[in-house]
């Protein structure tokens, strides 16, 4: 298992973005972006997700990809949980809306093959932030919110996962 | 044995998608994920679903990346395909590679992954030296996409400071296929550059260097970054009509030998060929299987032999990479080509010494033709012992008209007979009547 990990810069801005999803404050390079994505997951389709805002709309985020969980951690210890776990946990979470405090380590591969990109999701307190990434977001920072919302407020099923968040590449 | 599989390339939009339902269907029949799947499970066949994940391919071979998930979880594969027209496939399966013994360390053990890791080193080092950690001296790259391709540590030193930035794939990053003494690794990695892309790569390993490695495009990446130039013979590909390879059984002597993918001509060849080791007095190799094309052994080289193949119980076969049409001399009074007859022999040949000869014997033959090594993978292959034996028996049993020795410069005719009577204790089949070799 991989996990790349780059400067403090993701550090500063994840508290930036969870705290008021604000804009962050690292130096920029010209020609970088800041803007808003969204992450929509499908929990239960193979954790496939589809991205949302104007990086994608402007080519420089990938449409679409698939997400795998590479650990869970305590988020007390930062002990590795066992699989077992934290696969409860995200059944749960499908089934009751409910969530247990876990941090996962999630690889996203866009489908595009662009590039992947490295979180750390804070399940329970429901924030997010970007550790690594490669290809096109290798200089990926940023992070934000995590939502559970199905497609229309009528609809039971299925569960997806939000990422919504202030991203820059 | 693998069967067929179902998947089918959209057109247009980046889409990748696939038949899965046949996939699943297909994957069903396969003896390599069943019993995985099914290990201590009593209860009904499990439900396999499968999702298609990534795409890559080459020249008439595509690698597909999966997921076949039941109620216990998900598994990640990769498979290999060659395909002929928009029909026959045979197939590959590679498992992930876990790096570790036990499989259910990979979710307590980070996996280690040491020469993919050393790998990713060097290419990203710019430096041609640096080849050598993870190359042989003696490897063959091939861009299979491209159509370009790399002989030996100087050529590909100088692809080296021209190429990509690398970086490591997404997860699982490597699968791996285990035979014998040339196991396979396939390793997906990140391209940088200008536009990022995804590539497979094929690794054959020999004495843990590699010896040859093939480069597959991702189908999404070849199409966001070429645009046009994403399309061939994978664009709307759909294989659900795919018959299974054929597989038949010929007997030779007392002994039953699997060919595949064989019309009555390339059955004749094999029984041929056998004939010519009975015609020297020499025992039948031990074949448990001689494949024709297609196989996914056949983008490697024209002919192979595999001491101990996993898919037969670890006994020997043969692969031999040419088509029906490929076997005829042309002649009215000779119905083989000579080279198909040559790398024929020469594959039986190494199936021969592997059962026939021991340290001594080898050892004796690589000092009577003065040579340093039996085999290794750093030796260019007309300076191994190995592969002059086997050059020398093909040209013993083939016969005065048909003999070919392909190492040059060639020892005479005189020469070749003490060789190849060192190495079987009986006298060749070709003789010295002509000039040359034979």
């Amino acid at each position: 298992m991989r996990r790349p990990r780059r400067g403090s810069c993701s550090l500063a801005v994840v508290l930036a973005t969870c705290a008021a999803l604000v804009a962050v404050s690292c130096d920029r390079s010209p020609g970088r972006w800041v803007d808003e994505v969204t992450i929509g997951v499908d929990l239960e389709a193979g954790q496939r997700w589809v991205a949302h805002g104007t990086p994608v709309d402007r080519g420089q985020f990938c449409p679409n990809g698939i997400r795998h969980v590479l650990e869970g951690r305590d988020p007390t210890t930062d002990d590795i949980v066992r699989v077992s776990v934290w696969s409860q946990i995200i059944e749960d979470a499908i089934a009751t809306r409910n969530t247990t405090e876990v941090d996962l380590v999630v690889e996203h591969t866009c489908t595009d093959g662009s590039g992947s990109f490295v979180t750390i999701e804070h399940w329970g307190t429901d924030t997010w932030s970007i550790d690594s990434g490669t290809g096109a977001y290798r200089a990926l920072t940023g992070g934000g919110a995590l939502r559970f919302a199905t497609a229309h407020y009528s609809e039971v099923r299925p569960l997806r996962l939000f990422l919504d968040g202030e991203l820059e590449g | 044995m693998p069967t067929r599989a179902s998947w089918t390339f959209g057109h247009g939009g980046g889409d990748v998608y696939s038949g899965r339902l046949e996939i699943a269907e297909a994957l069903g029949a396969i003896l390599y994920i069943t019993p995985r799947a099914a290990f201590d499970y009593q209860g009904p066949p499990l439900d396999l679903e499968v999702h298609v994940d990534q795409v890559f391919v080459g020249d008439g071979r595509a690698l597909v990346r999966f997921d076949a998930q039941h109620l216990a979880g998900g598994v990640p594969w990769m498979q290999l395909y060659a395909v002929v027209g928009d029909a026959v496939l045979t197939s590959r399966l590679y498992t992930e590679d876990l790096g570790h013994i036990i499989p259910n360390e990979r979710w307590t053990h980070e996996p280690e992954h040491p020469f993919y890791d050393r790998y990713i080193d060097v290419w990203s080092s710019g430096d041609p030296d640096r080849l050598a950690e993870v190359y042989a001296r003696t490897v063959v790259v091939r861009d299979e996409f491209g159509g370009e391709s790399w002989h030996g540590l100087d050529e590909l030193g100088g692809e080296i400071a021209s190429a990509p930035p690398l970086e490591h794939g997404p997860w699982p990053e490597r699968f791996r296929f285990d035979s014998g003494i040339r196991p396979e690794r396939i390793a997906v990695v990140q391209l940088g550059g200008s536009c990022p892309a995804l590539e497979a790569r094929r690794w054959v390993f020999d004495d843990g260097l590699i010896v040859d490695e093939t480069r597959f495009a991702h189908v999404p990446s070849v199409r966001r970054c070429q645009g046009d130039g994403g399309e061939g013979w994978w664009t709307d590909f759909d294989a659900t009509g795919s018959e299974e390879f054929g597989v038949d059984t010929i007997t030779i002597g007392e002994r039953s030998i699997e060919v595949v993918n064989t019309d009555r001509m390339q059955r004749d060849l094999v029984r041929w060929l056998f004939g010519r080791f009975g015609a020297g007095s020499l025992a039948q190799p031990d074949v448990a299987a001689f494949w024709f094309p297609p196989s996914v052994d056949c983008g490697l080289s024209e002919a192979i032999a595999r001491p101990d193949d996993d898919r037969f119980e670890g006994r020997h076969t043969v692969t031999l990479c040419f088509t029906p049409d490929e076997l005829s001399s042309g002649w009215p009074d000779r119905r083989w080509s000579s080279h198909v007859v040559h790398q024929g022999l020469h594959e039986l040949a190494h199936v021969w010494m592997y059962d026939r000869l021991d340290d001594p014997d080898r050892q004796a033959f690589v000092d009577r033709v003065g040579l340093d090594t039996w085999r290794d993978t750093d030796t260019f292959w007309p300076e191994r012992g190995v592969e002059v034996a086997a050059e020398t028996i093909a040209w013993g049993l083939a016969g005065t008209e048909r003999a070919q020795y392909l190492i040059m410069p060639p020892p005479d005719c005189a020469e070749l007979t003490d060789r190849y009577v060192m190495l079987t204790g009986q006298d060749p089949l070709t003789t010295c009547d002509t000039d040359g070799v034979g």
